[in-house]
């Protein structure tokens, strides 16, 4: 059976690709927007390549889509699979936060 | 930095059709937070992973890459270019005493510079990406002769003998005659059939993979640095690239991408 695609998949762009996704969780948001955001709940600031990286491998997967440019600005927004997918994503680290958490309260 | 001709020119790293699609927003992103030398790094390592991707599916000839119709004398200018570019290697090789390429090299290295312009079927990406495949395709022939020629010094070092001239001119010209004979099979049958997709097994095209491995091993043992190695190699890289093409993940992928430009067939 065809194993459902994830946001591992992504390579190196895996871990912007979950912060952009966590950006348009609530609305949609162009590049500047969603590195504005990103920067102020993750503290990381990502390179513009990186960002665009991740944008151009979640449009490819359809997990975001582009909404009309504004002037020179085009905003993305997530997708209902790309919502799935986060939802994932989340669930697999909450697991894994509270397996190293017991782990740490056992050591 | 001036941040919006250095973005710009950064910009160029990446495939044209990237740039297309999201060079302007690129850019606006770029005007609004600046170019730091970091963020101008970030840039560059991103556009590589893009450059190499659009490679890789040129050379999977897997039709992700995006398709372009290219102007005659874009196509002119290119094969023009890369046989420039390969008359000046031969230069260098040669002044630095090195007996490379042999005539049929040279077959091979135009061969190359029309790479796109043959085959009609190819979805090829900016004149840097079709370079670039043209000269990854180069040296991994180069590369496959080399290890062959290696292996094969390691094989003398150890002792491991030379075979008989009569017994090595047997076995190529068995592998000839099998390989012919194999090959107009493949291709007469489909025809009978109606059909323009022949099919190889896998464990088949392992097979004549290896043997034709083992033919050059064996010529780097009976010619360790002389020039039919050179000519040995040569042929079974051609002979190499007529495989991929003809097993089921070949032919799937060929016939995908024959769809895609040119309706169900």
């Amino acid at each position: 059976m065809k194993k459902a695609p994830s946001l591992q998949d992504l390579g190196r762009f895996s871990e912007p690709a979950l912060l952009v996704l966590i950006s348009l969780a609530d609305a949609p948001k162009h590049g500047y927007a969603m590195a504005q955001d990103i920067e102020r709940i993750s503290g990381q600031k990502l390179g513009p390549g990186t960002l665009y990286g991740a944008i151009t491998r979640l449009e490819k997967a359809k997990w975001i889509e582009p909404l009309p440019a504004e002037e020179r600005r085009r905003p993305y927004k997530i997708t209902s699979s790309g919502v799935a997918v986060l939802r994932a994503r989340l669930e697999s680290l909450r697991a894994m936060t509270r397996t190293a958490r017991s782990r740490l309260a056992d050591a | 930095m001036h941040s919006d001709r250095v973005a710009r020119t950064l910009l160029r790293l990446y495939p044209r059709p990237w740039r297309g699609r999201y060079g302007d927003e690129f850019l606006a992103l770029v005007a609004d937070t600046g170019l730091s030398w970091r963020a101008a790094a970030d840039v560059v390592i991103a556009a590589s992973v893009e450059r190499a991707r659009t490679i890789a599916a040129l050379l999977d000839d897997d039709g992700d890459a995006p398709t372009t119709q290219q102007p005659d004398r874009e196509a002119f200018a290119e094969v023009i270019g890369f046989a420039v570019f390969v008359v000046l290697l031969v230069v260098i090789l040669g002044a630095m005493g090195v007996p490379y390429p042999r005539w049929l090299w040279w077959i091979q290295i135009f061969g190359l510079a029309g790479l796109g312009r043959l085959s009609p079927d190819l979805t090829l990406g900016s004149w840097f990406d079709r370079a670039s495949a043209r000269f990854v395709t180069f040296a991994r022939g180069v590369a496959l002769a080399g290890l062959a020629w290696l292996a094969g010094f390691a094989l003398r070092s150890v002792g491991v003998p030379e075979p008989q001239p009569g017994l090595f001119f047997s076995l190529v010209g068995v592998f000839i005659v099998l390989a012919a004979v194999r090959w107009t099979y493949l291709f007469v049958r489909p025809q009978l059939n109606f059909s323009k997709w022949p099919v190889m097994g896998a464990i088949e095209a392992g097979l004549w993979k290896s043997i034709s491995f083992g033919i050059l091993l064996a010529t780097a043992l009976v010619d360790a640095y002389g020039e039919a190695f050179w000519d040995v190699a040569f042929i079974i890289w051609m002979f190499r690239g007529f495989i991929g093409p003809v097993t089921s993940q070949g032919v799937a992928r060929r016939r995908a991408q024959h769809e895609s430009i040119f309706g169900p067939h």
